[in-house]
């Protein structure tokens, strides 16, 4: 599918859909589900506007953030800023003497370089699924902590902010917009971590995301995907399980999804489907091309 | 705030911090002080929302951030600007476009004479944000004059977001301990936790009667009360009315009243005022209409036509002399409850109103001391010309604070219902 003409239908079509609330809501209860369908639009977020990027866009960010860190390094001997809670941040005291520094420097750490970078951010954003999932919040926590932690490492290194601290502090930040709130007292004992950290790393989360704190991971556009589908496929009572299995399958593909640079780069409703797609071919259910097509022409009949 | 890492480069976070003249304060808010300021960048007159950090044992402040969150998303010509949030010496800053004054002002103001097509202008203008919000599923859930900031060109843009939530999530359950007390939509007041926006139109209803009338049109001393203020005026709803109202968890039968014509309540009001108004006041959540239908009622396209928001009538801006107290007696005739307020018990209303509507009036009174507190302690981004002046407001009751302390309670633990949810 050629992802510029996809992107604004598929983008349209989840988020800009209201019309069949009703029947989706028939549907749910049929499934006895209360799944969510709907929410404040995608097409004029600041989600759409300000946090899509192209691959070449991302490269740039991420090598900007690593350059300079190495500087810091080399001028200072450390990375680590000291973070206050007001959102100030201070670079390391020089580590080096004043008299004859150049002859005297210590040999610097190595710093990581982007691919490492990349491998850390990872190892954390997995950490954030293991410890969303060992609380039991709801999916969505974990998806839009996720994204925050990786809004916030396009604006600094790994080496700057430890990404311990940062992904806490994203998961509780994520728990308190989401109107799931869980006290920071709570979240630091729960996982033998100080909650003062998680509370002095806040604004500058806050901050480095631009306050941009609506965010929309591609879960709710699979649960939107799959009652469409039903509407369109039409599956007798019989084949719900296969469409239960279905849509568990997309959201694991899109828990994979999560852990890679494609929330960064492509719309959720995108990314639903993609992950729909992939379920589809795992399960047999349905002819998902035919779905697709239908999908694209109601797109183009309509004038929005 | 677009700017990729402004917290990196300490020049570039100072120079954020010195794009803002500061002016006078504006006064206290809920959770800090408002000032006025000058943007150098664009010259522009704006209200700072000071909030301060550290003091929080749950760092930054709850309904600062929903209102943030939630202002971001929202731009609209309706809806207050937020032009932008930053952490400055140990506070966070909201920086919200400036507005001169409020509706509230406006209504209380005796020296203002609103004609029907100033209050279209203004109900136009209301309605017009409150449908932008639910289009982009935000309910409001704190509608009242007091909210409704009015800009220098007369705009009329909703505010203060801090309760506002998104919705239209099925089965997904909120406080019902939202809005003033007079304001309330009656499912609310019968406990509802799931609700949508007919909430927010029943506020606006209110609103709209308050300005035909120049006083709150429903002034409940308590939830019982409002609830008796309620039926007094368009009659106890019938099961047919409202068939869903008996499922709700604080229903209370009430004696039968029957409606008093829309007429007689709004004598100056025009057929198509009182017919979009019974529409917005309908009973039954499902049966009211939209505040999109509402802003394309035919109210608005009939004659006359609504008022050019810049040659909107205006309260006097600071240095004019303020004239007259504005007036404001509570002639509803109140309905009195004689039974404890019980599920199934029924409650009587006292038709004859008189002997009643003295002890409501008493009790307003008493209130009012308590909360006059709580009215000054929350300000908008405008300045109360009257409070300046040593005018005294109206007993008009925000969240009191024991449903304030319940609300942050509620707001605070208002957990997923759905565990299961992805």
């Amino acid at each position: 599918m050629e992802v510029s003409s996809a992107k604004g239908c598929v983008q349209h079509y989840m988020w800009g859909y209201r019309g069949g609330i009703r029947t989706k809501d028939r549907i749910l209860r049929r499934l006895g589900s209360s799944r969510l369908v709907s929410m404040a639009d995608f097409q004029t977020s600041t989600h759409r506007a300000k946090w899509i990027f192209t691959p070449r866009d991302l490269m740039e960010k991420y090598q900007a953030t690593n350059q300079r860190a190495i500087k810091i390094l080399e001028q200072y001997g450390a990375t680590r800023l000291e973070v206050n809670v007001d959102g100030s941040v201070s670079y390391p005291e020089p580590q080096f003497g004043t008299k004859d520094g150049a002859t005297q420097r210590p040999s610097l750490p190595k710093p990581l370089n982007t691919e490492e970078e990349q491998l850390m951010r990872v190892f954390y954003e997995q950490k954030i699924q293991e410890v969303c999932a060992a609380f039991g919040f709801p999916h969505k926590i974990q998806g839009t902590a996720i994204i925050y932690f990786k809004r916030f490492y396009l604006q600094w290194s790994v080496m700057e902010h430890h990404p311990k601290h940062i992904m806490l502090t994203c998961i509780y930040a994520s728990c308190k917009i989401e109107e799931n709130h869980v006290s920071a007292e709570e979240l630091g004992k729960g996982i033998q971590q100080d909650h003062q950290m998680i509370l002095n790393n806040e604004i500058v989360v806050l901050q480095s995301l631009g306050f941009d704190l609506i965010v929309y991971a591609p879960y709710r556009s699979v649960e939107g995907f799959v009652d469409n589908m039903m509407e369109f496929f039409q599956p007798t009572n019989g084949e719900l399980q296969k469409w239960k299995d279905l849509r568990e399958t997309a959201n694991l593909e899109v828990d994979k999804t999560m852990l890679t640079d494609a929330p960064l780069l492509f719309p959720p409703g995108q990314l639903a489907l993609a992950a729909l797609r992939r379920s589809n071919e795992v399960h047999k259910i349905v002819d998902f091309e035919r779905y697709l097509e239908s999908i694209f022409s109601r797109q183009r009949s309509s004038p929005h | 705030m677009a700017e990729p890492n402004p917290a990196a480069d300490p020049t570039q976070s100072k120079r954020v911090a010195d794009r803002y003249l500061k002016r006078e304060v504006l006064g206290e808010g809920t959770y800090g002080v408002v000032f006025k300021a000058i943007d150098t960048k664009t010259g522009q007159t704006v209200a700072i929302k000071k909030i301060r950090l550290a003091q929080y044992k749950e760092g930054v402040n709850f309904t600062a951030l929903r209102e943030i969150k939630l202002l971001k998303e929202l731009k609209d010509p309706n809806i207050i600007e937020l032009i932008d949030a930053f952490p400055h010496k140990g506070n966070l800053l909201l920086v919200f476009e400036f507005m001169e004054s409020d509706l509230e002002a406006v209504i209380r103001d005796r020296n203002i004479v609103l004609s029907p097509a100033d209050i279209k202008s203004y109900m136009q203008m209301t309605l017009k944000g409150l449908a932008y919000c639910h289009k982009k599923w935000v309910l409001h859930r704190d509608m009242k004059p007091n909210n409704l900031l009015i800009g220098a060109d007369g705009q009329l843009k909703l505010a203060d977001f801090g309760l506002a939530r998104i919705f239209g999530s099925p089965d997904r359950k909120f406080t019902h301990q939202v809005f003033a007390r007079w304001y309330r939509a009656p499912e609310l007041l019968f406990g509802a936790k799931q609700y949508g926006s007919a909430v927010d139109v029943w506020a606006a209803a209110c609103i709209f009667a308050e300005l035909l009338l120049r006083r709150p049109f429903l002034q409940g001393s308590s939830d019982m009360d409002q609830l008796g203020k309620i039926f007094a005026a368009f009659g106890t709803p019938r099961l047919p009315q409202w068939p869903d109202m008996v499922y709700l968890p604080d229903y209370v039968e009430y004696e039968f009243a029957p409606a008093q014509p829309l007429r007689s309540l709004f004598p100056m009001a025009s057929d198509d005022a009182l017919d979009l108004l019974s529409k917005m006041f309908a009973f039954d959540p499902k049966v009211r209409i939209s505040a999109q239908q509402a802003s394309e009622h035919r109210y608005f396209s009939s004659v006359p036509a609504p008022t050019k928001p810049a040659l909107l009538p205006r309260p006097p801006l600071k240095g004019e002399s303020l004239k007259s107290r504005p007036l404001d007696i509570n002639s509803q005739e109140g309905p009195v409850v004689l039974s404890p307020p019980r599920k199934s018990r029924r409650v009587m209303l006292n038709r004859e109103g008189l002997e009643g509507n003295h002890q409501v009036m008493n009790m307003g009174g008493v209130r009012q001391m308590g909360e006059t507190t709580s009215h000054s302690s929350h300000v908008p981004m405008s300045v109360d010309l009257a409070d300046l002046f040593g005018r005294r407001s109206p007993p008009r009751p925000t969240l009191n604070s024991a449903d304030r302390s319940h609300l942050k309670r509620k707001l605070e633990l208002d957990l997923e219902l759905t565990p299961n949810e992805k």
